[in-house]
């Protein structure tokens, strides 16, 4: 009886562990980091954009990067009937959104030379946004120049 | 003997196929649909657009449901397109000359990013009308 | 003999413990579901209803009754804006009758019924509609 019994165990014991072999858990395999750095393009396209802001209004232009790298945004004029050329308006890199650009980046200047805005950003669409901080009391005519990678 | 190794095979084989030793398939995740909702007022002659982003690649659906000229539809046909937001405006790669119906006029795969649904006039409306689309995508 | 049965035994065990679940093949949607909607159009006003399509297919409405009888009335289908009205994609002005007045082809998604005074009306009017879908 208890040579049957032990017996019976020993086959038991080998037919399960046939049974579970696809089962055993493995020692996890060491991995090695590398870190690698990534060098910000610079900018390859240049587009100039000439339109007029409303009062209390805001005007977007978008774009494309292809590549990480730096966009500069300069406002380089504003005029019009009651606008001083150095008024200051709101000046924005973002995304466009529903029906505007939703900025992440924004910043109150007056035109000139520039880039006013620069930043480094991965490949995707983003929009540039002018908007009348209060400062208007007519429409005003603006030039800028976007460059991206 | 004989009898004994058998009867220990079958406990064995009850315990050994297991269910826990199934392979079972992988789960995949499903991203319900996002709809959009675009209404506004369309000026003779001009264009309106909408953005948005996609953050899984999958199809897209526009469709233009209505077109009211004070509050009564109008079978003006308008084109609907849908691209990328560029420039001032939408530059769009799918486009369809239709007027207003309750199945998408437009239909596209597209992968992860920034997109946009045009909404232009170029036949000249008689006024103004309110015009609603709903854009549904991943 | 015993040798035959403990090897039976053992092949049940094995179908056992390493049987496949069968499952029933999923049964295909059932034809044209219809919902009555009551309500009443004031003069210059309207009355709208929301309803969904599981799957997509065509959509009648049945302007089935109005008090006074014989008045006519507008009868819409569209879509839902976000403010809750209904953006109408179609619609005819109508007595009330036995057949669909309106129907559509649409594809599965979030729509509305809209019945309206379409000018004229000077007093509410009941009305009962009923939409028949996929």
């Amino acid at each position: 009886m208890k040579y049957s019994a032990s017996f019976c165990t020993l086959v038991l014991t080998l037919l399960t562990a046939i049974g579970c072999s696809k089962n055993t858990p493995t020692s996890p395999t060491a991995t090695t980091t590398t870190t690698t750095t990534t060098t910000a393009a610079v900018p390859a396209y240049s587009e100039d954009w000439t339109d007029t802001l409303p009062v209390g209004g805001a005007r977007f232009y978008s774009f494309t990067v292809t590549q990480y790298g730096t966009v500069n945004v300069s406002l380089t004029s504003v005029s019009g009937q009651y606008v001083p050329s150095t008024v200051t308006l709101g000046l924005g890199i973002g995304t466009p959104d529903a029906e505007t650009c939703t900025a992440t980046t924004s910043i109150s200047t007056q035109s000139g030379a520039g880039p006013q805005l620069t930043g480094t950003y991965e490949p995707g669409v983003y929009c540039v946004r002018v908007s009348d901080v209060g400062n208007l009391f007519g429409a005003a005519q603006f030039s800028l120049t976007v460059a991206y990678p | 003997m004989k009898s004994l190794v058998m009867i220990c095979a079958i406990a064995a084989l009850a315990s050994g196929c297991s269910k826990s030793a199934t392979p079972t398939s992988p789960t995949t995740t499903v991203t319900a649909p996002t709809p959009i909702l675009f209404s506004g007022t369309l000026q003779p002659r001009t264009s309106r657009f909408y953005s948005y982003t996609l953050t899984s690649a999958g199809t897209v659906t526009a469709l233009l449901a209505s077109l009211e000229r004070n509050g009564v539809p109008a079978g003006n046909s308008l084109e609907l397109g849908i691209g990328v937001p560029a420039g001032t405006g939408c530059a769009v790669t799918a486009v369809a000359n239709t007027s207003a119906t309750l199945q998408p006029q437009l239909r596209e795969d597209y992968s992860t990013g920034t997109y946009c649904v045009r909404i232009s006039d170029v036949d000249g409306l008689p006024q103004a009308m309110t015009f609603t689309i709903r854009v549904i995508h991943p | 003999m015993i040798a035959k049965l403990i090897g039976t035994i053992l092949i049940m065990a094995a179908c056992l413990g390493c049987a496949t679940t069968i499952t029933s093949p999923t049964p295909t949607a059932k034809p044209i579901d219809v919902n009555a909607f009551s309500s009443q159009v004031p003069p210059g006003g309207s009355a709208s209803r929301e309803f969904t399509l599981v799957t997509g297919g065509n959509v009648g409405v049945t302007l089935t009754s109005t008090t006074p009888a014989d008045t006519v009335l507008g009868l819409g289908l569209g879509i839902p804006r976000s403010d809750g009205s209904c953006a109408l994609s179609n619609a005819v002005a109508t007595t009330a009758g036995n057949s669909a007045q309106l129907a559509l082809n649409a594809d599965g998604g979030l729509f509305c019924v809209k019945v309206y005074d379409p000018g004229g009306l000077t007093a509410p009017v009941a009305f009962t509609l009923a939409i028949s879908r996929p």
